[in-house]
């Protein structure tokens, strides 16, 4: 398991909403007011810098284009107009409201969570009130890398919960790409085709901000190499739907005053 | 079952036309392709469905293009989807990508934003194939979304709802493998008016593997053309009279008018007495058709009697050339006619 350290307010609210759902009793004390705080905070998109653009809407993909011998991962809009590219680092890609549903009764969904449990997802499926958020492999130029493949691999998930990746289907069973929720390892990986894209079900456990490191890596034929990116990170902004980041607050506030008159009781 | 003929009476009346040629045509195997991309030419005021080859970046209009789809998507439903019933075969072109599958979309990313009103439109319009058709999406949690279906008939409802600027992809299924054509408009309203900018309708052609035979030889001929006028079995498009049926049978050239490898008529000695022959070639791929050679003693006739004893048979490679004798010995007749005739299965 390859998960970093969750920092600051974050990881306060995280182990808060982690606690409701299955381990109430492990929860640490903190302070109540930092936890207010959070909460507060998250409605405003807490830990990034105020001033990038917010990417809310309309097709955009994780880009994946090698030249000059190098990798260049970014975020495309390329049908935006006037078109826009933007280095990971320079955008961010935000999870909106209408993102936010419920984990089905389907077992084969339970990777994302526990039936019931709210979820966000930038579906697969295009919602106009959403990013329509896809691998982009397009800009690959056939015959440079190895069966015209290149593997985008997690690398490593930063934020207040889990972070899936899958598609579903046409039967309707989804196929998980990749899963923070089991750790990480090298299966949690996506294939893409050069000169391809490839649309997936973007899903996230918790309301919060997310700091999610992908490598992009594959085998150059000609130079009989294999060639890898690095981890290179993106930022996701999960906003849930208005009045609900109070009530999470407010449940792990009532959360957390009965664990902690637990732990004094003892 | 169809029945094609050749009689050699026929022989002396050839209308020779120049052959046809095939226009160029690109066969969609694995590629990122959205299929179904609406094309807005505003100097023109034309709207158009054209393929959009996101792969290599290139436009092809339906009659230049094919889907098509491997045997390997062939699927058996499981039980518990509205597609058929649980055991029923499917041929599944997938909404995501899989490997050497071709990846069919639907764009109106170049439709300009303020151009259009949401949603547009793509219409069903026609089915011409050996099954039925559908298209659906497999949404977020598992559930069917479907758009269309042409089961139940093709109403209003069987359409696709594309947003301006938009891009999606579907599970594109058919019931049966085979050649289908499938039409479609394109239709939108533009803003600041009240109605339908219309696009003709445009069929786009599927290859659902594997094809029979008869269908293979067609792709082969004529990958992108849909008129049964040229590529169906009683068409004769190099007009030399002898139908494609009949060409495909004998492995001969479609596309060019010509009597070369046709069959011909000869007299062979059996136990010290002449017969008539006939003799004809025989594609050895083409096998979902009958060959009979039949004879008459005079026409026209509805007596035409099938001749069954084989003299001869020559293998060439590719095709097989056989020798069918008459019944009846030249001394016991006044004169015999001879037809080839051919049933595709």
């Amino acid at each position: 398991m390859r998960h970093s350290q969750l920092s600051g307010l974050g990881r306060i609210s995280h182990g808060a909403r982690r606690a409701i759902l299955a381990q109430g009793n492990q929860l640490k004390p903190v302070n109540l007011f930092t936890l207010a705080a959070a909460g507060a905070l998250a409605l405003a998109g807490p830990g990034r810098a105020a001033d990038l653009p917010v990417l809310t809407t309309g097709h955009t993909d994780v880009g994946i284009v090698y030249e000059n011998d190098a990798w260049n991962l970014h975020i495309g809009q390329h049908e935006a107009v006037p078109p826009a590219e933007y280095a990971p680092s320079e955008a961010v890609l935000q999870v909106g409201p209408a993102s936010q549903t419920t984990i089905p009764a389907n077992s084969a969904f339970s990777f994302l969570g526990v039936a019931g449990s709210p979820v966000y997802v930038l579906p697969e499926v295009q919602n106009n009130a959403l990013l329509f958020l896809g691998f982009g492999s397009e800009e690959l130029t056939a015959g440079l890398f190895l069966n015209d493949e290149v593997t985008m691999s997690l690398q490593a998930v930063r934020g207040p919960g889990q972070f899936s990746v899958y598609d579903v289907d046409p039967f309707g069973n989804p196929t998980v790409l990749m899963n923070s929720g089991d750790g990480i390892a090298a299966s949690d990986s996506v294939i893409l085709a050069a000169g391809g894209h490839r649309h997936v079900n973007w899903a996230f456990s918790d309301p919060g901000t997310y700091q999610i490191e992908f490598e992009a890596s594959g085998f150059l034929t000609e130079a009989n190499q294999f060639t890898s990116s690095g981890p290179v990170t993106y930022t996701f902004e999960v906003v849930p739907e208005p009045g609900t980041v109070t009530l999470l607050a407010l449940g792990g506030l009532s959360c957390l005053a009965l664990t902690l008159r637990r732990r004094s009781q003892r | 079952m169809q029945n094609h003929f050749l009689s050699l009476l026929a022989l002396s009346a050839l209308a020779i036309n120049s052959p046809h040629v095939a226009a160029e045509c690109f066969q969609f195997t694995q590629e990122h392709v959205d299929l179904l991309s609406f094309q807005w030419n505003a100097a023109s005021g034309t709207l158009r469905l054209m393929a959009s080859d996101d792969t290599h970046g290139a436009l092809f209009s339906g009659d230049q293009c094919v889907v098509v789809c491997p045997e390997l998507m062939k699927f058996t439903l499981p039980a518990g989807t509205p597609f058929g019933n649980e055991g029923d075969s499917l041929w599944i072109l997938p909404q995501s990508p899989y490997a050497d599958v071709p990846y069919v979309g639907v764009s109106a990313e170049t439709i300009p934003a303020g151009g259009f009103n949401d949603p547009l439109t793509i219409q069903l319009k026609r089915v011409e194939g050996p099954g039925q058709f559908m298209v659906w999406q497999s949404t977020t949690f598992g559930s069917f979304d479907v758009k269309i279906d042409s089961r139940n008939g093709i109403g209003t409802d069987d359409k696709l709802t594309p947003l301006v600027g938009g891009h999606e992809h579907y599970n594109w299924g058919f019931t049966t493998s085979g050649v289908y054509r499938i039409y479609f408009q394109a239709s939108g309203v533009r803003v600041g008016e009240t109605t339908n900018t219309y696009s003709p309708e445009t069929p786009f052609t599927f290859h659902i593997l594997p094809l029979k035979p008869f269908e293979m030889w067609q792709a082969t001929n004529w990958p992108c053309e849909s008129d049964s006028s040229i590529i169906g079995p009683v068409a004769d498009p190099d007009g030399d009279a002898a139908a494609n049926a009949i060409e495909y049978s004998l492995g001969t050239d479609a596309k060019e008018a010509t009597t070369n490898g046709w069959p011909v008529v000869s007299l062979v000695l059996t136990n010290g007495q002449k017969y008539g022959a006939f003799t004809y070639t025989h594609a050895k791929a083409a096998t979902d058709c009958v060959c009979e050679v039949e004879v008459a003693s005079d026409i026209p006739t509805t007596n035409w009697q099938v001749l069954n004893d084989i003299f001869a048979t020559v293998d060439n490679g590719d095709t097989e050339t056989i020798t069918i004798c008459d019944s009846m010995p030249v001394s016991a007749t006044r004169q015999r006619f001879y037809r080839l005739r051919v049933t595709l299965r």
